[in-house]
């Protein structure tokens, strides 16, 4: 065919080609934001609800009421304080694990000059990229075979291992792009390899370990599977897999109280993401250049 | 024993450093030996609860070891009797089946195309609304996927949203189209992975490639079809191959949902195992099924680690 066969392009594609720049400008902020719209509904949805006291499955503005969240948080009738408090230690565990582990590691791949380096950093992404459901069905047995099951802390510590390689490699790459010269030269003046850590090194790649620590504290807090397989002590449940025995006990009829639980959960998400929102995008940059 | 590796002449210069000073060959510098140290720790745990697992479960897929009872502990090996059971299930070739839609069809193909278009629209939007889209794309994929499944659970029931939006009037869409809507949650919950990759991949484009085909009069389509399309062919390969690995981890979003129903329309091969193994007491048999499961992820992941290695010779990147 040739370049201006009319064939190629039907009459209407031809008018939207003919678009001039500040008009595919209009036409694809128009678009976006048709996106972001049909992206929002579900948000929109929850958080209506949670303010509704009917339990209606439409997008209707409700008369509003603040009741769903005072019956969620009560022990009585909802989920009380435990269920968080549970998903909080669940996070801060994993988080604690995988900055305290991962910190030092990073620094040694960064600096070390190892021969394995490379071979070490792609078998952690290598164990890392493998199905979790696959995974924690022997993760459950090894446990069983040490007796670590059934415990906060323990489970805790599977998923900071699972989110340990990706702070690894955040924390590398940061590592890479800071001059060698700053650590040598606390090396000539006496400093040991934890004072240059922890003096020198913690502080320029702050922004990345409270990523990699906010990233691994989410991880935890949103944490479903590994809990329910890992930990099944009643009064240790976490928020997740609370509301959905709370869900399967009132089937249907009690969408307010799920609306402002899915508030509430996600608020202290929404706002640690918005607090790293600037390394969220390096953080993404990294893990693209993780993957190319 | 002595080794060519050792060039200092004994008696001469007296070596200095960490773990310098022995007559063994020094294999290890001493910032090396640093550096193992501060790995040590990284290592162990990663061997101890991702590599080992996987040793057990290799083991542990070929006996009869249940989740409570006697033979919890008890357990015997029984050879292939596990894998005649796998090969003969007809649920699990279902539940294969489920998963390769689950993963291919609703991931590889729709999160890609659909998420390259979002990302190509934004490429072209005016700034506060490329911020605004990305913000929300953003906030849909940060939140808890149990938060994710309950939104959609209530959104696909009858008289719900989807409902309305549809005019099915009353349909019961997790009962009907169960897995097209757990394809859709899926796809509203990671979205933003796709077009947050494509966006950085498109930026890695150099501006003289595009000015040179507009210089040669092609239009911004005939730019993106066929300029930068081609350019993005590494991102979407690394793409494709990291959001099957995700979608192989698909647990909580479909539990939460339909459990694997209605009628196991749903039940992809981790639900299929969770069931088995915790629900019907067959660890055994649960744990072959997470060996298949890991086989087909540790097939993807090597393709990821190599494109990873392929990418990270160039220069550009």
């Amino acid at each position: 065919m040739r370049r201006n066969d009319p064939r190629r392009f039907p009459s209407l594609s031809r008018r939207v080609l003919r678009l001039s720049r500040p008009q595919r400008r209009l036409a694809a902020s128009f678009l976006a934001l048709l996106v972001a719209a049909g992206m929002l509904l579900p948000f929109l949805w929850l958080v209506l609800v949670s303010f509704s006291n009917r339990s209606s499955f439409g997008l209707q503005v409700p008369s509003w009421t603040g009741s769903n969240y005072s019956k969620v948080l009560s022990p009585s009738s909802g989920f009380g304080f435990d269920p968080f408090l549970s998903s909080f230690y669940l996070g801060l565990g994993s988080a604690i694990l995988s900055t305290v582990i991962g910190f030092p590691a990073a620094y040694a791949l960064s600096r070390g000059r190892l021969r394995h380096k490379r071979g070490i950093m792609l078998g952690a992404l290598f164990l890392s990229a493998l199905p979790l459901p696959a995974l924690v069905v022997p993760i459950y047995e090894l446990y069983t075979k040490l007796g670590l099951l059934n415990s906060l802390v323990f489970t805790g510590a599977v998923i900071g291992v699972t989110a340990l390689p990706f702070t690894v490699w955040i924390l590398t790459s940061q590592m890479d792009s800071i001059p060698v010269e700053l650590d040598e030269a606390a090396g000539i003046d006496g400093a040991g390899t934890a004072r240059v850590l922890l003096r020198i090194i913690l502080p320029v790649v702050a922004p990345g370990v409270s990523f990699a620590f906010i990233f691994s504290f989410l991880q935890g807090w949103g944490g479903f599977l590994i809990p329910l397989i890992l930990d099944t002590i009643p009064s240790e449940t976490p928020a997740p897999i609370a509301v959905y025995n709370f869900m399967s006990d009132h089937t249907g009829f009690a969408f307010g109280a799920i609306g402002a639980f899915s508030v509430l959960f996600c608020i202290p998400v929404v706002a640690l993401y918005s607090l790293v929102s600037k390394q969220f995008s390096t953080g993404f940059s990294a893990a693209g250049a993780l993957a190319g | 024993m002595l080794t060519t590796t050792d060039r200092s002449i004994p008696g001469w210069t007296r070596p200095t450093g960490w773990g310098a000073g022995g007559k063994a060959p020094r294999r290890l510098r001493p910032y090396q030996l640093r550096a193992y140290v501060l790995l040590t720790p990284f290592i162990a745990l990663c061997g101890l609860l991702l590599a080992t697992p996987v040793v057990m479960a290799l083991y542990l897929s070929f006996t009869n070891i249940q989740l409570i009872g006697p033979t919890a502990t008890n357990f015997s090996f029984t050879g292939l009797t596990n894998l005649h059971s796998l090969i003969s299930d007809p649920l699990f070739a279902h539940s294969f089946i489920i998963t390769l839609v689950f993963a291919f069809v609703g991931t590889a193909l729709l999160q890609t195309i659909i998420g390259t278009a979002v990302a190509f629209l934004l490429s072209h939007a005016v700034t506060w609304i490329r911020h605004l889209t990305t913000a929300v794309l953003v906030v849909a994929w940060v939140i808890p996927e149990v938060v994710a499944g309950l939104a959609w659970y209530a959104l696909a029931q009858p008289g719900g949203v989807l409902d309305q939006m549809s005019g099915a009037g009353g349909a019961d869409l997790l009962l009907k189209h169960a897995l097209a809507v757990v394809i859709a949650a899926n796809l509203w919950h990671n979205l933003a992975f796709t077009v947050l990759m494509v966006t950085a991949g498109l930026y890695g484009i150099p501006s003289e490639v595009v000015e040179a085909a507009a210089v040669d009069g092609a239009s911004a389509p005939r730019t993106m079809w066929h300029v930068k399309l081609p350019l993005l062919r590494a991102t979407l390969a690394v793409n494709v191959t990291l959001s099957v690995l995700q979608s192989l981890s698909v647990f909580t979003l479909i539990y939460v949902m339909t459990q694997g129903g209605p009628a196991n329309a749903t039940l992809t091969i981790p639900l299929y195992l969770y069931q088995q193994g915790f629900q019907d007491n067959n660890l055994g048999y649960a744990t072959l099924m997470a060996i298949v499961l890991l086989l087909i992820g540790v097939v993807l992941a090597a393709v990821m680690v190599r494109q990873r290695v392929s990418t990270a010779g160039r220069p550009s990147r």
